[in-house]
């Protein structure tokens, strides 16, 4: 028997369910990790808790689309120990917990907001639920009435946080042992598709705060000696703090790998505004090998939609910084947006042609979506522009032109643009794996192997625009109302888009083969 | 606006029932038990270093097969096409079609008869088409998703065979665009060769076609004849649901040398 069975997503290792159970643990409890990446898992969860009969279940849902899955797995976990408390967390949970804990009696509480300590004294407290009132950041039902206890104040120092509970070895790909890690919590902007300023911003305390340098690499050091990891996959909010800090911040990053003589490779999310080209090659030179940039638009129109506060502009000189630096420059895109209009979705593509057209990064676009707790969703909900339920929202893009090139869009990229065996993400996981073979396997690289792959995502990225093109033709110039018409275009176009990813497919495959053989693995 | 999954669940069961038994779909989709839209877990060893796009949240994963919804500013003008005897019906018969203001079919949508209480319903399959026995004469009324300004008052005698066609109107303002609905269709191997499209969504016209070979479509299952040359080849199916949705799904067929053929 244990006491907590933590639930959460593990394509790459969960942090957040780490950092939950390295709590728990310091403070004597016993608990377990489950994996639910997909639905198919339900039944190992399920036998996993019937094996372990925790006390509590904490599900951990990041994302808002997973969250009818997880409640299924709640309504299984609760047929199978019908004692246990089941409790939910994460971004989506915080920002619903009334809707969930009215809507679905299975769950017996919702944890809001940064979960560690939450968690911590609900377990402490588990069997006195008389004093569950006095759980910050807890919401639970009694007698019939939902309770929702006042937020609890954010962690102020970082530090003070054990270091996540790697159980298990990290994953490896290309002989390469690889760790997701974090350096800092929240975001200094407020975009208005994201949670993250919602997240932490409905509790008392600063919202972007940095671990220590030292501590850090504490972390970093620990798992590099103890499971030989070489590259480190960063998932902060914001890599960077605001303004100048960000030079200060990693000149002592900088200091501290090279004093620890840590030979690592690294992985970085920040904005476009963060990118100035002597910090990028300063950043290179210590071992980032590839930034995602939130660039998100082409369009200075929709920037400001976006609430982004950056310029077109600013985002193109931020990739050619990268480009030019020799960092590969992930990006994604949100094309569409609830007022995206012809002028915006002509920039875009020109943007996107620009940007990926030679094939230096590929090309991951769609839509805003409206997320709990986003300052979209409120501006919708008051303009009444929302469909749906708070489990999932929809919207209709205002001109009916640019929303007719959305659907067309999703009804036939959606398995290339969405899919983890979808060509975009294969091509991604491809350019991640050149930047190891260059940097890792330096003494085997081929600069033939980026120039190949280089040439298979130009191809990818242009299709997909050569594609998109035609449909934002059709959304101009032809009668959008003709569901025949439309229809008939769409099928043909899917056609065309699932026979090309065939052959595009086989050439991947074949340069991963060439790559595998070069670093005899 | 109709929701199964919002009605009561003895009308969620007889709905269903109803779709079961009039095979409510064309002849080459199927309903899917479960919910088939999950996408495909990553192979182990094939690291997810890349950040998820974002997901469109109108995807919708129905727990049971939903049919379309009635939308405002949408109406349906029924007319009696002709009226036939026959001896060998016991009562009466009526059998029509639905089709969009462009005369394209319309399937997924409930149609139902009614008398004095008593009520019959049906979903109108990929073609559009529906079909009712009434067990005796009298004075129905037929109508589309509940659109009781519309519905068409019928004077059956017995032996009659009625049929019917409904047309889809807009009020001007409220024209909507096609492809209304994120769904899903899949493909899933029946057997060797034998393949079957899936959907939770009724009422969709599927069309089957392959890179290579020679398809052989036996009912709602298409069979494969692949060809003498080694390759890859490639099964595809759309799904189409007219306005509400279309989907499409591909798999990958190979052809060894040795005229193994394995699905990729």
């Amino acid at each position: 028997m244990t006491d907590v069975l933590l639930v959460g997503a593990e394509e790459l290792e969960n942090l957040a369910t780490r950092y939950l159970a390295a709590v728990l643990r310091q403070h004597g409890y016993s608990v377990q990790l489950a994996a639910f990446s997909t639905a198919a898992e339900m039944d190992a969860v399920v036998w996993q808790a019937r094996v372990t009969r925790p006390r509590l279940i904490g599900l951990s849902v990041i994302f808002q689309y997973r969250a009818p899955e997880f409640l299924a797995l709640a309504a299984s976990l609760r047929r199978a120990l019908p004692r246990a408390h089941i409790t939910m967390g994460g971004h989506f949970p915080t920002f619903a917990a009334r809707e969930l804990l009215c809507d679905f009696p299975v769950l017996d509480s919702v944890v809001r907001g940064e979960g560690e300590f939450a968690l911590l004294e609900l377990v402490q407290k588990l069997d006195s639920p008389e004093v569950w009132g006095d759980v910050l950041g807890l919401s639970f039902r009694r007698a019939g009435e939902i309770v929702e206890n006042p937020p609890r104040p954010l962690i102020a120092d970082l530090d003070a946080l054990p270091f996540p509970a790697r159980d298990t070895p990290p994953q490896h790909h290309l002989g390469v042992g690889y760790s997701p890690i974090v350096g800092s919590r929240g975001c200094y902007r407020d975009c208005a598709f994201c949670s993250i300023r919602s997240f932490y911003g409905s509790s008392h305390g600063k919202i972007q705060r940095f671990r220590s340098v030292p501590n850090l690499v504490d972390e970093m050091e620990a798992l590099v000696h103890r499971f030989g990891v070489r590259f480190f996959v960063f998932n902060d909010d914001e890599w960077f703090p605001a303004g100048q800090a960000r030079y200060e911040r990693v000149a002592a990053l900088e200091a501290a790998l090279e004093r620890r003589r840590l030979d690592v490779i690294m992985s970085i999310k920040c904005r476009a505004d963060d990118v100035e080209e002597d910090l990028f090659r300063r950043l290179l030179g210590m071992g980032v090998v590839r930034a995602y940039v939130g660039v998100e638009s082409g369009s200075d129109h929709s920037l400001q939609t976006l609430n982004k506060h950056t310029t077109v502009a600013q985002n193109r000189r931020a990739l050619e910084i990268l480009h030019r630096v020799g960092m590969l420059a992930d990006f994604g895109l949100i094309i569409f947006d609830p007022d995206s209009t012809v002028e915006d979705m002509r920039a875009n593509l020109d943007f996107m042609r620009e940007m990926g057209g030679t094939g230096l990064a590929p090309l991951s676009f769609g839509r805003m979506e409206v997320y709990a707790g986003t300052p979209i969703l409120g501006r919708l909900q008051a303009q009444r522009r929302l469909a749906g339920t708070y489990m999932a929202w929809n919207y209709a893009i205002a001109d009916a032109r640019v929303e007719m090139l959305w659907r067309l869009m999703i009804a036939t990229m959606r398995h290339r643009q969405y899919d983890n065996l979808g060509l975009a993400k294969q091509c991604s996981i491809a350019c991640y794996e050149l930047m190891m073979v260059k940097y890792l396997h330096a003494s085997r690289y081929d600069p033939a192997l980026g120039q190949a792959l280089q040439d298979i995502v130009a191809r990818v990225n242009n299709h997909s625009l050569a594609i998109l093109e035609e449909m934002f033709d059709l959304a101009l110039h032809e009668d959008i109302h003709n569901t025949a018409l439309v229809n008939t275009q769409a099928a043909a176009w899917a056609g065309r888009i699932n026979l090309f990813d065939m052959e595009m497919e086989a050439e991947l495959q074949n340069w991963r083969e060439r790559v595998a053989r070069r670093i005899g693995a | 606006m109709i929701r199964l999954d919002k009605l009561p669940k003895n009308v969620q069961k007889s709905i269903l029932a109803v779709i079961f038994f009039f095979g409510g779909t064309s002849a080459s989709c199927r309903l899917a038990p479960p919910i088939v839209c999950d996408p495909a877990p990553p192979p182990s060893v094939t690291p997810m270093l890349c950040d998820p796009p974002p997901m469109p949240s109108s995807t919708p994963t129905p727990q049971v097969a939903l049919t379309t919804t009635i939308a405002p500013g949408q109406h349906f003008t029924g007319k009696i096409v002709q009226t036939t005897s026959n001896p060998e019906l016991a009562g009466a018969a009526v059998e029509g079609t639905v089709v969009d203001q462009y005369g394209q079919p319309l399937g997924g949508l409930l149609v139902t008869l009614t008398r004095d209480g008593w009520q019959a319903r049906a979903i109108s399959d990929g073609a559009g088409t529906f079909s009712f026995e009434v067990p005796e004469a009298g004075t129905y009324v037929l109508a589309v998703e509940g659109d009781q300004a519309d519905a068409l008052t019928l004077e059956l005698k017995l032996h009659d065979q009625v049929t019917v066609e409904w047309a889809e109107t807009w009020d001007s303002s409220q024209v909507p665009l096609p492809l209304a609905e994120v769904r899903t269709v899949e493909i899933v191997r029946q057997d060797r060769l034998t393949f079957a499209a899936a959907t939770p969504w009724v009422g969709a016209r599927c069309g089957w076609s392959v890179s290579g070979g020679t398809l052989v479509e036996e009912g709602e299952h298409v069979v494969w004849q692949p060809p003498a040359k080694p390759g890859r080849y490639l099964l595809q199916v759309v799904a189409d649901w007219g306005r509400t949705g279309l989907a499409v799904d591909a798999v990958v067929l190979v052809v060894e040398r040795d005229g193994r053929v394995t699905v990729g």
